[in-house]
């Protein structure tokens, strides 16, 4: 199998990977995606077999990602004060209360919850990014790290105490 | 404000966020296109690393090209032009390549980038020969040579160093010593270099590849597919056939450089099976694909634009002998350069592997030989 079929059957599941890790915005999303093509070409050494490359090609994504949230210093540079104001208001509201459906279309709620991510600690953010935005079950997440279910269900509701916290202006980052 | 005791507030706000997020689409199509674009990029696109990636073989890509806009007057201009079969033309290439003929190579104002290179070399049974003039730009001092060379014959195998600077400062003042500026100086390789015979061997690789079923393969591939590529053909006065193929098409010279990268390369290598599992809109977009349009339609042509805008391919082929009797490529790189190779009948000339024949007075002579026993003795004493 070609490098590029291998792309083709991963390229909507990675997509989304690096989209919730951008805060959704898809400019960035894409720019990012068309990088790591970039870099996958250059490499000429992927694996080409679909659930490998996936794998290998989300390691590019990654670091791509990390860099690039190295560069932007996450939200309070790039933001305006006043758009920076209105996410955070959003953000805090989406800890406290239930957004009505329409707030929660909007791009805002989105940005804002996966802003705050950000400043989670890794293991906590790639719990609650895979689970909530990822799509994946308990079950598939305990079979993955090797826990119980109820082991995933604790560290997921540790992971929203801990961004609760972030979202009320805490101290929500993870120390271990 | 109700107040927050449990999670299950931010729990449904997540959910309802991330389901969002999944149904938010993938990737656009044109994201995608411009994606497989990225993976199909090789090196290759540029003459530079199209040449690098051949260098082995570089006679033979030229050739090939040769070998390719006269198979494309037999297919396309069978009644018209010549009668020139492409059999007959791939026969004939495979005959001269196998009479080990006297190849003369000649370069002229080449400049890619950084580099510059102008020289002239003739390769024959008895050995190589050839002068060089080659810069290359580096941060702060330049790598220069410029040189005469002799592999072969009763001199043995020898550089003749008319000027040599290092763009390291240090190593340039060692060399000093031993070469000082502004004299020529006479290197004298060890006998057991084989150079001549290294170079050959390579030569005659490169021929072989020419002749190996795959290139050939490729060629006609080229041909078959995409028959017209604007070869032009002209009958000169001797009786000999000129043909012109201007390689500034970047359509053409796209495909000519994946198919010498790999016929895979424009083929998704999709079998009947596995195209069923991929989803319609990936359906859609292999059938883009399939019909040339890849993301690199939607980016600029960078190599085709500032190296071979202005090229052009022309071989000179004699019906009456079956044989191939030049290939020229000329107006590539920034310079507008020129390589032009000649298939000659004979032997190289014995004076041109004779330094004598071309040293000042005066010229300084370094025989690596005496170096190397030189090493050999001292690292002998320190072994007892």
């Amino acid at each position: 199998m070609c490098l590029r079929e291998a792309f083709l059957r991963t390229a909507e599941s990675v997509y989304r990977f690096i989209l919730v890790r951008v805060a959704g915005d898809r400019e960035t999303a894409d720019e990012l995606l068309q990088e790591c093509c970039c870099q996958a070409a250059r490499s000429r050494v992927g694996p080409k077999d679909p659930p490998a490359f996936e794998t290998w090609f989300r390691g590019i994504a990654r670091n791509l990602i990390r860099r690039h949230w190295r560069r932007r210093r996450i939200d309070r540079r790039l933001l305006s004060a006043s758009h920076a104001e209105g996410l955070a208001g959003v953000a805090a509201k989406s800890a406290t209360e239930p957004l009505p459906s329409e707030q929660l279309e909007s791009r805002e709620s989105s940005a804002a919850l996966l802003l705050a991510m950000q400043r989670l600690g890794r293991k906590d953010r790639e719990l609650l990014l895979a689970f909530y935005f990822d799509g994946r079950s308990t079950a598939e997440l305990s079979a993955e790290i090797q826990v119980t279910a109820k082991a995933i269900e604790a560290r997921l509701r540790r992971a929203r105490d801990r961004l609760r916290a972030l979202l009320a202006g805490g101290n929500g980052v993870e120390t271990a | 404000m109700k107040p927050i005791t449990v999670d299950d507030e931010l729990d449904a706000n997540l959910r309802a966020v991330g389901r969002r997020m999944r149904n938010a689409g993938g990737p656009s199509e044109e994201l995608m296109l411009r994606c497989l674009g990225a993976l199909q990029e090789r090196p290759a696109k540029t003459w530079r690393n199209l040449f690098m990636e051949y260098r082995r073989s570089f006679i033979a890509s030229t050739l090939g090209l040769a070998a390719a806009a006269v198979l494309a007057i037999g297919v396309v201009l069978p009644h018209t032009g010549p009668k020139v079969h492409a059999e007959l033309v791939v026969q004939s290439l495979a005959r001269q390549s196998q009479q080990n003929p006297l190849i003369d190579i000649r370069i002229e104002s080449l400049v890619l980038e950084e580099l510059q290179l102008s020289g002239s070399f003739r390769v024959g049974r008895s050995g190589v020969a050839g002068n060089i003039s080659l810069s290359i730009e580096e941060d702060e001092l330049p790598l220069e040579i410029d040189a005469a060379l002799g592999f072969g014959g009763t001199a043995g195998e020898w550089v003749l160093v008319r000027k040599l600077s290092l763009p390291d400062t240090q190593a340039q003042l060692f060399l000093g010593l031993l070469m000082p500026p502004g004299q020529e100086t006479l290197v004298i390789l060890p006998s057991e270099s084989e150079v001549a015979d290294e170079v050959r061997r390579e030569i005659h690789e490169g021929l072989v590849e020419l002749r190996s079923g795959e290139l050939i393969s490729v060629f006609k591939d080229i041909i078959q597919s995409q028959g017209d590529y604007g070869v032009t053909v002209k009958n000169q006065a001797d009786g000999t056939v000129l043909l012109t193929l201007p390689l500034g098409d970047d359509d053409a010279l796209e495909k000519i450089a994946a198919k010498l990268e790999g016929l895979g390369d424009f083929d998704l290598g999709l079998g009947k099976d596995e195209k069923k599992s991929v989803t319609k809109r990936q359906d859609r977009l292999v059938e883009r694909i399939a019909k040339g349009e890849t993301a690199a339609k939607h980016e600029p042509k960078k190599a085709a634009e500032s190296e071979l805008a202005d090229a052009v391919l022309n071989a000179v082929y004699d019906p009456a002998t079956e044989s191939v009797k030049m290939v020229q490529i000329t107006g590539f790189g920034d310079a507008k350069g020129s390589i032009t190779l000649r298939l000659l009948d004979g032997d190289i000339d014995p004076h041109l592997l004779d330094p004598k024949r071309m040293m000042k007075p005066g010229t300084r002579t370094i025989d690596l030989s005496a170096f190397e026993s030189l090493i050999e003795g001292l690292a002998g004493k320190l072994k007892e």
